[in-house]
């Protein structure tokens, strides 16, 4: 029986993994898609908790959040050009100009 | 399934709509005819009859039963201010973007989005409209953030806010789908009735929750220990948007969470004082500190604004009405403050160099006597120092403090002003010494010179006459459910 | 009925079998000379030069951005289509609404410039 906590512990896991590939990783891609791991984490449990508690506004909110994340992936994909275009590099280290 | 067809309320709304249609025909102005004239007077047109839409709105109250928006005095009080914020901002720009290599077609329209998005964030009732105000802030501010192209600086500061934007709004999502899973509503009211109900606070799903929602507004606030993206992006980013970004947005998010915590969460929040006070003292004492050791002044004041975050999360610990209060006062001083300030560096700006260096400072005063006296009437007054509306932004946070029982905390926050009064006045006083360089910048920019001053004019009769912005404060927190 | 569809399975079985062993047979029997000229990645045309991950042009960037972001406003289409009827006049005039501003922000994009395949 897969219970709405099954769904809840997925959704965590996968926030966990986009959390603990944001902070490893070095590539800003990949930052992004692990931005995006961490919304959809967010949307299943969106989802598993609407079915518990019988309300659609969490379905609502979950499609919400994939727009948003397109959009914030448009903008970042964006900056990313323009980063490439200036410097050749798409690692996070090497944004380093602005410190203390 | 029944679907309750919400009623439609046109005329509340109207000036949010003003702003959209505006915003909208800019950028199509900018696409079809590329005249940044026409972009410049339709984004301000739009701002400037929102804000007599607004004005209209004064004083009539109600929260619209199950209504996405709230238009109450307190939401009309932030609007109005984030619409001046916006027209301050707009007419800083007008000579610095020109100077700077920014595409001004795009930039105003995207102004106009992120008041848009202040103005949404401060009046919704509801998690959804709250989630996405916040990312229409946040995307235009990416988008404003990296502005000039062809400057590394300014690309770097976009990219690391927008990533550190995405990685908290993900958290924020995060949070919002255990308070709805906790409660079984996204609206404000509904969750306030839900939780109510409940004993302790609520169960431990909402307390996770809210501490996940907290990380996400945390980093929108630039607050301590979620405040590393700050120095950085402030630095980076075109003045005049530091100025905005520092005023509006951290006061949209304020604004917001003080209703949260007054409306939907105020059963919880009695087991979060304790959270706040730490962040409070962190944000002050780390802010105020990293800002002495700056030698770059756009850094030194992006760490004091991670201070005056912290001097307003007093009032969020405080949380009475009288600290309520003296949170909206110190929030439209620090709105007028940071503008200032931001707009006088700006104002100094010459051609693709900015002056940032502390030493760019010296003997200022003697070539833009101006510039340098707004300064430092706008440094003396981020100081906190009296006759200035610093100090009376100041005097009532911490009296409100001290009267809700929080002794320690107003001591802490005058031995901070103490500090900072150090780095204020040493870069004050640098700019009345003998310079060693001649400096030599731009021209004599008329409406930036103007605003500036007017900004400048308004920090000294708030700091001597306050009453009547004070009046208009209680009115509007009067508006706010009794606590 | 099951024989019905065994038939099927047996011809993909044997479309399968025929080409496999026909390729069995070849690797078996056939001669193998490797050349250093058989292993360039081609055999025809231009020696390969420079590396695989080469920079494109940016339109395709573009392109992609375009239609990430077109692509998933259309999701929104998708609650109206399932209660259009419930919906009625109020779900229409808002979905009106919404496709204007969709309708706005593709005129942008293609008075910018973007659509164009330069």
């Amino acid at each position: 029986m897969v219970t709405t906590s099954h769904y809840l512990i997925l959704g965590s896991a996968l926030f966990g993994i986009g959390v603990l590939g944001f902070l490893m990783k070095r590539n800003v891609i990949v930052l992004l898609m692990c931005v995006e791991l961490m919304i959809n984490g967010a949307g299943v449990s969106f989802v598993a908790l609407c079915r518990q508690t019988g309300s659609l506004e969490g379905q609502v909110f979950v499609l919400f959040a994939m727009v948003i994340a397109a959009v914030e992936i448009a903008v970042g994909l964006s900056l990313i050009l323009l980063i490439f275009r200036n410097r050749a590099t798409l690692d996070v280290d090497k944004l380093e100009v602005l410190k203390w | 399934m029944d679907i309750a067809f919400p009623a439609v309320n046109l005329k509340g709304v109207l000036p949010q709509l003003v702003v959209t249609s505006f915003a909208v025909a800019g950028l199509l102005v900018d696409a079809f005819y590329r005249s940044t004239r026409m972009v410049f007077a339709i984004s301000l047109l739009g701002l400037v009859l929102a804000l007599l839409l607004f004005l209209s709105n004064w004083g009539k109250d109600g929260v619209y039963e199950g209504a996405l928006l709230a238009v109450d005095n307190y939401t009309v009080f932030f609007n109005i201010l984030f619409l001046l914020i916006a027209v301050a901002t707009m007419l800083l720009s007008l000579h610095y973007i020109d100077l700077t290599g920014v595409d001004s077609g795009k930039y105003y329209p995207l102004i106009l989005f992120a008041t848009l998005g202040m103005m949404l964030l401060v009046s919704s009732m509801d998690l959804l409209l709250m989630f996405l105000s916040i990312e229409l802030l946040s995307v235009s501010m990416y988008i404003l953030v990296g502005s000039q192209r062809e400057r590394w600086v300014s690309n770097e500061a976009a990219m690391k806010y927008l990533l550190m934007g995405a990685f908290a709004s993900a958290f924020l999502l995060f949070g919002i789908s255990l308070v709805f899973g906790a409660t079984g509503s996204t609206s404000f009211i509904k969750i306030e009735s839900a939780l109510g109900g409940l004993a302790g606070g609520g169960p431990f799903l909402i307390h996770i929750g809210i501490a996940m929602m907290l990380v996400g507004l945390g980093f929108k606030i630039a607050m301590v220990p979620f405040h590393m993206w700050a120095p950085d992006v402030y630095d980076g980013a075109p003045t005049p948007i530091t100025g905005f970004l520092s005023t509006g947005s951290k006061i949209a998010v304020f604004a917001l969470i003080l209703r949260l915590l007054m409306n939907p969460f105020s059963v919880p929040y009695s087991q979060w004082v304790v959270a706040f006070w730490v962040f409070a003292v962190l944000s002050m004492t780390l802010g105020n500190v990293a800002a002495l050791l700056q030698r770059n002044v756009k850094r030194m004041l992006a760490y004091s604004s991670i201070a005056h975050a912290g001097y307003i999360l007093i009032a969020v610990v405080a949380m009475d009405g009288r600290a309520m209060e003296a949170a909206l006062l110190y929030m439209t001083v620090y709105a007028i403050m940071g503008l200032t300030a931001f707009g006088c560096i700006a104002l100094l700006a010459k051609g693709e160099e900015e002056r940032f260096s502390i030493e760019d400072y010296t003997g200022l005063a003697y070539n833009y006597p101006l510039q340098a006296v707004v300064l430092s009437v706008c440094l003396l007054s981020l100081a906190g120092i009296p006759l200035t509306a610093g100090f009376i932004g100041k005097f009532y946070l911490f009296s409100a403090a001290v009267k809700s029982g929080f002794i320690g905390l107003a001591v802490i926050g005058v031995l901070n002003s103490a500090i900072s009064l150090y780095y204020y006045l040493g870069l004050m006083l640098r700019m009345y010494a003998m310079p060693t360089v001649a400096v030599e910048g731009m021209g004599h920019p008329l409406v930036g010179k103007l605003a500036v001053a007017l900004l400048g004019i308004l920090i000294l009769v708030l700091g001597i006459y306050p009453s009547p912005l004070l009046g208009v404060i209680k009115e509007a927190v009067a508006a706010l459910p009794a606590i | 009925m099951q024989g019905y569809w065994l038939a099927i399975v047996l011809t993909f079985l044997i479309a399968a079998l025929i080409p496999g062993l026909l390729i069995f047979l070849s690797t078996i029997l056939g001669p193998k000379r490797l050349t250093p000229e058989k292993a360039l990645p081609f055999e025809c045309g231009m020696d390969p030069s420079g590396p695989a991950r080469e920079r494109f042009p940016i339109k395709f960037y573009l392109v992609a951005v375009l239609f990430l972001v077109f692509d998933v406003e259309v999701v929104f289409f998708y609650p109206w289509a399932v209660l259009y009827k419930k919906l009625a006049i109020f779900g229409l005039l808002e979905m009106m609404v919404f496709t204007l501003f969709v309708g706005l922000a593709l005129l942008y994009a293609w008075k910018e410039g973007v659509l164009e395949w330069r």
